[in-house]
C-alpha cells in the first residue's frame, strides 16, 4: 500500500467528517426548502454567514462586557459557548423566516414564475453579503467589514486525541458531535411529529395536503426556520473552529452544501446528511495521493458521475423518512 | 406616458454619471500666487483584509510629504492623494485610467502589490507617469520595457533567491513543502524559492496551488503534517498565512512555517496568535526601529508621534520614496509642461544616489535597484512580535 494511503487515510477521513458535518448542517436548509417549495434558496449561504457573526458577537460581548477570561475554563466556558450557539441559531432562524416573509411569500402570493424566485434569492444573497461588508453611512458602523472578524480565544484549542501523529482538536470534535445530535433530533422531528408529517405532506403534494387541513404557510415558515437554525449553529461552530467570521464566509460552503444536498438527494433530509458527509470525505480523501489543487475537480467529477447514474441523488428526491 | 417617463429617467441617470465622472477631476496645478501643487498618488488596498500590509506605507508617505513641504526647499508643494484599489488588479487598472490624464499628477507611489502594478503599468507607462513602488516585488514588473517604473526595494528574485540560504543553511533543514496562492506575487515567489531550493540540494516535497479566500485548508495542512516536511513555505499573503499556521498547529505539525513579506503584517501576529510563534518571514525590508543611524531614528520617532506605533512593513520604503522624489524635483527645477517635467524628474530619479533610511539608492536601466542596494532580511515571530534577525547574507 503506497505510503500516502497508509499515513493519510485516517487524518483525511477526520478532516472530511468535520467539513462534511458543516456541509450537512447547511445542506439541510437547501434540501428542505427545495422539497417544500422547489426553490433553490441561494440566500441560505448568508443565513450561515450571519450565524457565524452572531457567534462572534456573543463571544465578544462575553469577553468585553462581561469580563470572560481568554482562555476561560469550567462550566462558565461551556455555558457561554452554549449561549453563543443558541443565539447564532436564533439569529439565523429569524433571518431565514424573515427572508421567507419578505422575499419569497409575496412572490408565492402572486404566483410568480420560478425564475423570479431564483433572481430574488440571488439578490437577497448579495444584499446580505454587502450588508455585512460595508460601512453603514450615517451611523458609521460596520457589521463585519471586508476583513475577518476574529473570534476571541475563549476556548483554548487542544488536541483531544491523536491519530498517526495528526491531532483532532476539541472544536473539530464539537462540530461532528453537534451535527450528529442535531440530525438525530431533526430526523425525529420530521418523522415522528405532526408538524414533521405536515412538512412531508406538503413536499409530496401541497394541494392535497391543504385539503387535508395542513396550513401550508405555517409549514413553509417552519421549514425555513429549521434550515435557518441548523445553518446558524453550523455558522457559529465553523467560526469558532477557524477563529474568524467574514462577510464572504458563506459563499463557498454554501455552494458545496447545495452540491451535497443534490448529491444526497434534493428534498431528502437524510440525503442532506449523507451528501454532506460524503462530499466532505471525497474532497479530503480524494487528494490523499494527489496534489491538493485537484480537490475541487475531484469533488465535482464525483458529483457529475453520481448524477449521471442516479439523477435524483443517492437517496432520491422528496422529504422522505 | 410610461415610455416617456422611462426615457427621462434614463437621460437623468446618464447625466448624473457623466457629472460625477467630470466632477472627480482635480484640474489645474497652480495655487494662486503660491508654489504650484504636484500630486503623488498612493495606490493600494487601503481597506480590506490586506490593508495592514498597505496602510503603513500610506501613513509614512503622508508623514514624508508633510515633512518635505515643511522644509520648504522645493519649487513645488506636494500633495498626497490616496486611491483604494482593495488589491483588485482590475479595479486598479480602472483607477489608473482615471489618473492618466491628470495634469497635476507627478508620480504614483506604488501600487502596493504586484498584480495591480502589472495592470496599472500597462496604462500609466505609455502615458508617461512615474510609478515608484516601495513594496511590489514580482520580478517580471521590471521586464516589460517600462520607462517610468522604479522599484525601491529588492525583488523576489533576490528574496526568493536567498530563501534557500535561510532554509538550508540557517535553519539547517532539508525538506520543504511549498504552497502558493496563484497570485502574480505568491506563485512567482514560490516558484523562485522552489527552483533555488532544488538547485541548492534541498528536497521540495510538494508544490501546490491553493485558492485564496477559503477558510478550510485541511487537505493541504493534513498532507503537510503527514509528509513530515521540516519546512512549510507559503508564497502568499497574511489572511491565508493566518489560517495555515493555525491549522498546522491544530494538527500537530512539528515543522517550521516560513513565509515572506506578504504575510508580514499586524494581522498575522494578531490572528495567528500562539500558532504564529516561531514562524520565520523574509522581507526585502529592514526594520528601521532597530537601526542606529540618525535618519532612521528621526523617521521612527516622527512616525511614532503621529501614528502611535512603530512603523509597519514598507513604511520606511515609502518615506524614502517620497524623499527621493523630492530630491529629484530639486534637480529637475521648476515645473512647466507636466509631461516634460515628469520626464525630467524621471531622469533625475534614474541618476540618483540618494541616501535614505533604508538604503543608498541607485537604479539600473530597467528600474530595478543596483545590486549593492538590495538586501533580504529575516524575521522571527517571537512573543507576538517580529524579531529582526538581520540580513540573510549576514546570518550564519
Amino acid at each position: 500500500m503506497p505510503d500516502c494511503l497508509q499515513s493519510g487515510f485516517w487524518p483525511h477521513t477526520f478532516d472530511g467528517l468535520v467539513l462534511g458535518s458543516i456541509y450537512a448542517m447547511i445542506a439541510l436548509g437547501y434540501t428542505m426548502v427545495y422539497g417544500v417549495l422547489q426553490l433553490i434558496n441561494f440566500a441560505h449561504s448568508e443565513v450561515f454567514m450571519v450565524g457565524s457573526f452572531f457567534g462572534v458577537y456573543s463571544l465578544l460581548v462575553a469577553v468585553e462586557q462581561l469580563g470572560l477570561a481568554t482562555p476561560a475554563g469550567g462550566l462558565v466556558l461551556w455555558l457561554v459557548l452554549l449561549a453563543a450557539f443558541l443565539i447564532a441559531m436564533a439569529a439565523s432562524g429569524a433571518l431565514a423566516v424573515g427572508l421567507e416573509r419578505v422575499a419569497y411569500a409575496p412572490l408565492r402570493r402572486r404566483g410568480a414564475p420560478r425564475l423570479a424566485f431564483l433572481i430574488t434569492a440571488i439578490g437577497a444573497s448579495l444584499v446580505l453579503q454587502n450588508l455585512w461588508l460595508v460601512r453603514i453611512p450615517g451611523i458609521d458602523v460596520t457589521l463585519g467589514g471586508a476583513g475577518p472578524v476574529f473570534y476571541p480565544e475563549v476556548l483554548e484549542k487542544s488536541t483531544v486525541f491523536k491519530v498517526f501523529g495528526y491531532g483532532v482538536s476539541n472544536t473539530a470534535l464539537m462540530i461532528v458531535v453537534v451535527t450528529a445530535i442535531m440530525y438525530v433530533l431533526l430526523d425525529r422531528f420530521v418523522t415522528k411529529t405532526r408538524v414533521g408529517k405536515g412538512i412531508r405532506a406538503v413536499a409530496q403534494d401541497p394541494e392535497t395536503a391543504s385539503m387535508m387541513g395542513v396550513d401550508i404557510n405555517r409549514i413553509i415558515t417552519i421549514t425555513f426556520l429549521a434550515g435557518g437554525l441548523m445553518a446558524g449553529g453550523a455558522g457559529m461552530l465553523y467560526g469558532l473552529h477557524f477563529g474568524q467570521a467574514q462577510f464572504s464566509i458563506g459563499f463557498l460552503p454554501g455552494i458545496k452544501a447545495f452540491t451535497a444536498a443534490v448529491l444526497g438527494g434534493i428534498g431528502n433530509v437524510r440525503g442532506a446528511l449523507l451528501g454532506g458527509l460524503l462530499l466532505g470525505l471525497i474532497e479530503n480523501l480524494g487528494v490523499m495521493c494527489l496534489a491538493t489543487h485537484w480537490q475541487d475537480v475531484i469533488a465535482f467529477m464525483v458529483l457529475v458521475v453520481v448524477l449521471m447514474f442516479r439523477p435524483t441523488g443517492i437517496l432520491g428526491e422528496r422529504v422522505r423518512a | 406616458m410610461r415610455g416617456k417617463f422611462s426615457k427621462i429617467l434614463a437621460l437623468t441617470a446618464v447625466l448624473a454619471i457623466v457629472g460625477a465622472a467630470c466632477g472627480g477631476d482635480n484640474g489645474g496645478g497652480t495655487g494662486g500666487g503660491d508654489k504650484p501643487k504636484l500630486t503623488l498618488t498612493y495606490m493600494g488596498a487601503l481597506t480590506g483584509p490586506l490593508a495592514q500590509l498597505v496602510l503603513p506605507g500610506r501613513n509614512a508617505s503622508q508623514l514624508a510629504v508633510d515633512a518635505v513641504n515643511a522644509k520648504g526647499d522645493l519649487p513645488v508643494t506636494l500633495v498626497l492623494d490616496a486611491q483604494d484599489t482593495t488589491a483588485d488588479k482590475n479595479k486598479a487598472q480602472t483607477i489608473a485610467q482615471g489618473l492618466k490624464d491628470k495634469t497635476d499628477l507627478l508620480a504614483v507611489l506604488g501600487p502596493a502589490f504586484s498584480g495591480e502594478s502589472q495592470t496599472t503599468g500597462q496604462v500609466l507607462d505609455p502615458a508617461g507617469i512615474i510609478r515608484f513602488t516601495g513594496s511590489a516585488t514580482n520580478p517580471p514588473l521590471a521586464q516589460q520595457g517600462w520607462k517610468y517604473f522604479f522599484r525601491g526595494l529588492g525583488n523576489d528574485a533576490s528574496q526568493g533567491g536567498e530563501t534557500d540560504d535561510v532554509i538550508l543553511n540557517f535553519l539547517k533543514k532539508k525538506t520543504v513543502y511549498i504552497g502558493h496562492d496563484k497570485t502574480q506575487y505568491g506563485e512567482g515567489l514560490a516558484t523562485i524559492v522552489r527552483d533555488n531550493v532544488k538547485a541548492a540540494g534541498g528536497n521540495v516535497v510538494a508544490f501546490e496551488a491553493q485558492d485564496p479566500g477559503k477558510k478550510d485548508y485541511s487537505p493541504l495542512t493534513t498532507k503537510v503534517v503527514s509528509s513530515n516536511a521540516d519546512i512549510f513555505y507559503w508564497g502568499g499573503y497574511s489572511p491565508e498565512a493566518i489560517l495555515l499556521v493555525k491549522s498546522l498547529k491544530e494538527k500537530g505539525y512539528k515543522g517550521t512555517f516560513v513565509g515572506a513579506d506578504g504575510a508580514k503584517d499586524d494581522s498575522f501576529l494578531k490572528g495567528g496568535g500562539a500558532a504564529a510563534e516561531g514562524a520565520y518571514l523574509t522581507c526585502p525590508c529592514g526594520d528601521p526601529s532597530v537601526a542606529t543611524d540618525e535618519k532612521s531614528k528621526a523617521f521612527v520617532s516622527a512616525f511614532r508621534s503621529k501614528y502611535n506605533g512603530d512603523p509597519g512593513i514598507y513604511a520606511a520604503e515609502y518615506w524614502d520614496a517620497v524623499h527621493l522624489i523630492a530630491d529629484a524635483i530639486k534637480t529637475a527645477g521648476k515645473p512647466g509642461d507636466i509631461k516634460a517635467y515628469r520626464d525630467k524628474v524621471r531622469d533625475a530619479i534614474a541618476k540618483t544616489s540618494y541616501q535614505g533610511v533604508t538604503k543608498t539608492f541607485g537604479f539600473q536601466e530597467n528600474g530595478e535597484l543596483v545590486d549593492s542596494a538590495v538586501a533580504t532580511y529575516l524575521y522571527k515571530v517571537e512573543g507576538g512580535k517580529y524579531k529582526p534577525l538581520g540580513k540573510v547574507a549576514d546570518l550564519k
